[in-house]
């Protein structure tokens, strides 16, 4: 079993995330609060979950994915991957309409990923700079990137939702992160 | 001792009179209030009711009135029950309801509409996706009125499968008729059915079925709901909540919904599972935590049980219902409460209307009031459309099953038989039965231009919105009239005027005519909706534009004043002094 720690932004979601990657991961849950009491080095993975508002609202979690050296396994979801963009200069900004509970496909050169309904919960979106590859997109919006030179993939939409075809997919895309 | 009803298994309500009622107390700390109820009561039937904030910690600073006010929690440890049909429970309460209340909404639309406005602009800033937004409505109790009797012989009608009835004092008492299921314990497998997505009255249930914003609106509560079962997944069975169906139809009376199913296998308690899930996801909103900062926010009052829990418990074993569609009494004080889910579609006037479709069952307590028009012939109906509009809406606010086009062919046929009768021009008033069978009166049109001498009268409650035989807050208004006026003015809560007893009002102010907003208060008026539709009013051969504006009272000595209505047409006004 491979270690996890999430850091929790409130969003309600939290223990979804939890059974999604329950198969593969033991996970810690740690309030964005309390960010500075996690020892990296004790995991195999950090998560940056969901949550409501936006980036800059967390400067705690911010700093401490920014502490993080590159070759540490990160997961960014919705929040946590708009927080990695910021992290290295890309803008978040207001989407409207927002997309709340509602699912769109995929568009992936990757045939693993092409057309794979993945449930969205969100109301800003990301200008990603080049320090990350985008994997898939929706609609022009970044649904999968990775870092270029970090450990880092960010998911825009949310892998635990109960909309989100084929979870067990993007499970395997964690585990891989974690086995780099 | 008064007697408790509460749903159970297989359509059987449990019936008591022989218990022990035990309550938190604000202090105490619901959790371990529950803990000690568990164990020295685990094998008694128990009734629970479990308030909205029951697992809140109280704010210091907070301003929001109580409707209703009971103890956070309660118990009713039951030494004696039965398990009864609902016809048992006619035969044992064989009293009718003879009487009804009227409830009038504590928020006005425009209030309503306004919330609804600041909690989309905090959904498109992020803030959170859907809003459970919700606002009480109160009436006086009628003499002899009792919420028991409704409860026994109406509440049937309407498919509130979670229905529950609880004494909660002498002159206090709970009346729930939920729908919702929110938690259903046996053994080890808890499930739970949220209800999101709402069919408005006048709509066809595919539009509930297509509707995407209706479909993510559940969604969303779906998810929050499989995050709360997951916080209760164990050792023994280390098991993640499943979603066994979604967006099945609920058909009720007045209304349809949609609803799902989650579940989970689980071997925590009764108040560890309290504790995990409360308040539900339904009647709050996602995230959890930000929507509930918003409701205390937004909303004006307490919702003390109401959007909370009532239902059984027995050993291990549990079902709540989320207690929604529910009243309250105190004494002569009546208070009903209801809400709507706010997502960033929503329209806000489409909520108001949900927020009343889900007040119309309510109807379902009153006897059909017949529905009145009246009409100008004049070698035919003078503003047919807006007749034929008007009359089917009043009937569908008292829940007669009918459409437009029913009522389009009625209206042609009275009107070929009266061009065949009538060969001057007169007044013909209709009164439609619920079978919409009808009564035709018609006297002749006398033609009038005399001023009409108006009295101002503020009144502070609401005004009937449709045309029936009941009149009586009109006689009651019109008894303060005096004899030099030839009707009243009315001036709302807010000091904006309203309409006369039977005409609406209109203005002209600078060189333009306004007629006030239907949101002031005032009843659906033909000749103001033809007039408003056309953007344009004649007097004395010259058009004038003509928008919707309120009329501030204290505005009245600076405009140019006018009434009417369809029989009459436009008059000038003054007031009396």
């Amino acid at each position: 079993m491979l270690k996890a720690v999430l850091v929790d932004h409130h969003d309600s979601f939290t223990f979804n995330i939890k059974a999604w990657l329950k198969p593969r991961f033991n996970i810690s849950v740690v309030d964005c609060s309390e960010v500075d009491k996690i020892n990296a080095l004790d995991f195999d993975l950090v998560i940056f979950s969901p949550g409501p508002k936006t980036p800059s609202d967390y400067p705690l979690s911010k700093n401490f994915l920014k502490s993080l050296p590159a070759n540490k396994p990160v997961l960014g979801i919705c929040l946590g991957m708009q927080m990695m963009n910021e992290i290295e200069n890309g803008t978040v900004q207001a989407y409207y309409p927002p997309v709340h509970g509602k699912t769109s496909a995929l568009m992936s050169d990757n045939n693993k990923f092409n057309n794979i309904q993945v449930a969205r919960y969100h109301s800003l979106k990301c200008d990603m700079t080049n320090a990350f590859d985008i994997l898939a997109s929706s609609e022009t919006i970044p649904m999968i990137v990775r870092h270029k030179n970090k450990n880092w993939l960010g998911l825009q939409f949310h892998p635990e939702s109960f909309l989100t075809e084929q979870p067990e997919l993007f499970l395997q895309s964690v585990v891989e992160l974690c086995n780099r | 001792m008064q007697p408790l009803i509460c749903f159970h298994e297989d359509r059987k309500f449990i019936h008591s009179t022989d218990y022990q009622l035990i309550s938190c107390s604000d202090d105490q700390d619901t959790k371990s209030f529950l803990q000690a109820i568990e164990k020295n009561y685990a094998e008694k039937m128990k009734v629970v009711k479990l308030n909205f904030a029951a697992l809140e910690k109280p704010s210091v600073h907070d301003t929001r009135r109580f409707y209703a006010k009971t103890p956070k929690a309660q118990v009713f440890v039951l030494n004696t029950f039965a398990l009864l049909e609902q016809t048992q429970l006619e035969n044992l309460y064989p009293e009718k309801p003879t009487s009804r209340p009227t409830y009038y909404p504590t928020v006005q639309e425009s209030l309503f509409l306004e919330n609804v406005q600041s909690i989309k602009e905090d959904i498109c800033s992020g803030r959170f996706y859907q809003m459970n937004y919700t606002a009480a409505l109160e009436a006086k109790a009628p003499k002899h009125y009792s919420q028991l009797d409704g409860f026994v012989h109406i509440s049937k009608t309407v498919g509130s499968d979670y229905r529950a009835y609880l004494p909660l004092g002498p002159d206090e008492s709970i009346h729930c008729l939920s729908p919702e299921m929110f938690l259903y314990k046996k053994g080890s497998r808890l499930t739970t059915q949220p209800i999101k997505g709402t069919l408005l009255s006048g709509s066809n249930i595919s539009e509930l079925q297509n509707s995407s914003k209706e479909n993510a609106e559940l969604s969303m509560i779906v998810d929050l709901l499989r995050n709360d079962l997951n916080t209760l997944s164990c050792d023994k069975y280390n098991d993640s909540s499943r979603v066994n169906f979604h967006r099945k139809i609920i058909d009720l009376k007045y209304t349809s919904h949609t609803y799902s199913e989650i579940e989970i296998n689980t071997s925590k308690s009764f108040s560890e599972i309290i504790a995990n899930t409360f308040p539900g996801g339904s009647i709050s909103g996602c995230p959890k935590i930000e929507s509930l900062k918003k409701i205390a926010e937004v909303e004006n009052y307490h919702r003390d049980f109401y959007t909370g829990s009532i239902g059984w418990w027995q050993g291990e074993d549990f079902c709540l219902n989320v207690a929604i569609r529910s009243s309250y009494q105190k004494n002569n004080q009546l208070f009903y409460f209801t809400g709507c889910g706010i997502v960033f579609d929503s329209e806000p006037r489409k909520e108001w209307h949900e927020f009343l479709t889900k007040c119309s069952f309510l109807n379902l307590y009153l006897e059909y009031t017949s529905v009145v028009d009246t009409l100008e012939f004049n070698d035919g109906f003078t503003y047919l459309p807006e007749h034929i509009q008007r009359t089917y809406l009043a009937l569908r606010d008292q829940m007669v099953q009918t459409d437009l086009q029913q009522i389009q062919s009625l209206y042609q046929k009275i009107e070929a038989t009266k061009r065949t009768k009538l060969k001057t021009p007169h007044k013909v008033r209709l009164v439609f039965a619920k079978d919409l069978t009808y009564t035709a009166e018609s006297t002749p049109l006398a033609a009038t231009s005399q001023p009409v001498i108006l009295q101002l009268i503020p009144f502070k409650q609401f005004l009937p919105r449709y045309k029936t035989i009941d009149r009586n807050v009109w006689n009651l208004i019109l008894q303060n009239k005096k004899e030099a006026a030839h009707d009243v003015l009315i001036v709302n809560k807010q000091g904006n005027i309203v309409e006369t007893s039977i005409y609406s009002v209109f203005y002209k102010k600078g060189d333009e005519f306004f007629t006030p907003p239907s949101s002031d208060g005032g009843m659906y008026s033909v000749f103001q909706a033809h007039h408003i539709k056309k953007g344009s009013i004649t007097v004395d051969d010259r058009t004038y534009k003509l928008s919707e504006r309120s009329l501030p009272a204290s505005e009245l000595p600076t405009v140019e004043l006018y009434v009417g209505n369809s029989v009459r047409g436009l008059l000038k006004a003054s007031l009396l002094f």
